[in-house]
């Protein structure tokens, strides 16, 4: 199966196992998508904050919604301001 | 429509944690923060049981489930039993009732044969049921039983016998009981023009009302007399009166300028509310106005107006000569009230009577009539 991060990492000569937390992007500041969250933290429609292994990723914007999760991935609807990682 | 989804509103603390061990058994989605303790998301409806579970263990209070798309719409369908099912009942009474009839139609000219045929026919049916009818042998019948029908064709339209009817038109020179022709007013022949019959009056005759113009018979050139309906046109000049009494001194009734007005609201004929107290009037007159209150009638609701205006006796005295021409033409429009539409007025005049404190005037007007109907 295709997959964007694998490929992006691939094209920059990493390995997969080595880059292998979490990755997410952000589309245009309306729409957040995140592999390898661990749980939500908060949720707000001001601010979203999740785990990773490693770190809290802090979504911050308005009318931000959870627009679908499951235990490995999530969408964030809304209009995105600030993507913040930030150390445990 | 085809997001066959379930939403659910759950209220409780720590709603976080929650939304983290759903997610790691199902799908979530719009998960969306509606006030700080409650909260609303939505799952696949193949979901529902295994989301419904996982939230009573974690003992988080479940405010409302909803399913939207094709599954909801079908689940909400199917759940309406009792539309479900009137829909059904409605449907089968209506297929089955559709093999009655349940009324018949008589078309023709004469409203009272029309009911005889439609009463015949009634009773001639074997059975309500459309299958079991068979109009030819009813045609038959009916043409059997009446004389007056000529022809006839009965068929079967929706629930409706239809029955289509010609009467025998019978022309009037075969008929047997002739009637003379009458003066149907009183007055004096100036003009006859017999087309059939033989004549009872001539010009310048005055005759009554009731009196025979026309015989119903003539004489052939063999000099026997044979029956025949008799035609005339007889114009003569009739007269048409009018008369009114003046008194000198007389009592006459008088609204006072004092009303009061009542109301009453009535279902068919049922008294529902009423405003309608005593009055204090010694004398008074009453009115009354009705009028729906719903449109077509759907509610037979009206409201009844009751208006009372006092009245008084005043004494009048009055000299006749200074209301002559007043009291004359009242009388002529009584006079008027006998006249037919665009009659012409040949002449008019008025005689004066009087007795002690009264004055009588009778307005005649002649007019040109045809007497003969």
């Amino acid at each position: 199966m295709f997959n964007f991060f694998d490929e992006i990492k691939n094209k920059m000569g990493f390995k997969k196992e080595f880059l292998s937390d979490y990755n997410f992007v952000n589309i245009s500041g309306k729409l957040f998508y995140a592999e390898g969250h661990k749980g939500i933290i908060s949720l707000s429609e001001k601010q979203i904050i999740f785990k990773t292994k490693y770190y809290h990723i802090l979504v911050e914007g308005s009318g931000l919604v959870l627009a679908e999760i499951n235990e490995n991935v999530l969408y964030i609807k809304g209009k995105i301001n600030k993507v913040e990682r930030q150390n445990v | 429509m085809f997001k066959n989804r379930t939403k659910i509103t759950i209220k409780g603390l720590n709603q976080e944690k929650v939304l983290n061990n759903l997610s790691q058994k199902v799908k979530i989605f719009n998960f969306k923060r509606q006030e700080n303790q409650i909260s609303h998301f939505e799952v696949l409806y193949s979901d529902r049981k295994l989301t419904k579970n996982i939230l009573e263990k974690q003992k988080i209070e479940v405010l409302s489930y909803s399913h939207f798309g094709l599954v909801g719409f079908l689940l909400k369908l199917v759940k309406s039993y009792g539309i479900l099912f009137a829909v059904l009942f409605c449907s089968i009474l209506y297929v089955f009732q559709f093999n009655f009839v349940l009324k018949i139609d008589v078309l023709g000219e004469k409203s009272d044969l029309n009911g005889e045929i439609a009463a015949f026919v009634e009773s001639c049916l074997p059975t309500r049921l459309k299958g079991g009818i068979d109009t030819f042998k009813l045609e038959k019948m009916v043409r059997e039983q009446f004389d007056e029908v000529s022809s006839i064709s009965i068929s079967i339209v929706g629930q409706s016998i239809v029955v289509s009817v010609n009467e025998v038109e019978i022309p009037s020179e075969m008929g047997s009981n002739f009637q003379p022709i009458v003066s149907l007013y009183d007055g004096k022949i100036y003009k006859i023009n017999l087309i059939q019959g033989t004549l009872a009056v001539n010009e310048g005759d005055i005759v009554q009302k009731g009196d025979v113009l026309v015989y119903p018979y003539i004489y052939d050139s063999q000099g026997e007399k044979r029956e025949t309906n008799p035609k005339a046109e007889i114009y003569a000049d009739v007269w048409v009166i009018g008369e009114e009494t003046h008194y000198d001194w007389r009592m006459e009734e008088k609204r006072t300028g004092k009303v009061k007005v009542f109301n009453e609201v009535y279902l068919n004929d049922l008294l529902v509310y009423s405003n309608n107290k005593e009055h204090n009037f010694l004398e008074f007159e009453i009115e009354t106005e009705k009028k729906f209150l719903s449109k077509n009638l759907i509610l037979p609701l009206y409201l009844k107006k009751i208006y009372v205006y006092e009245t008084e006796f005043v004494e009048i005295k009055e000299d006749f000569d200074n209301v002559k021409e007043k009291i004359i033409q009242n009388a002529r429009q009584k006079a008027l009230i006998f006249l037919q539409e665009n009659e012409i007025i040949k002449a008019e005049s008025y005689t004066l009577r009087e007795g002690s404190g009264w004055h009588q005037v009778n307005y005649i007007i002649t007019l040109s009539r045809n007497i003969g109907g």
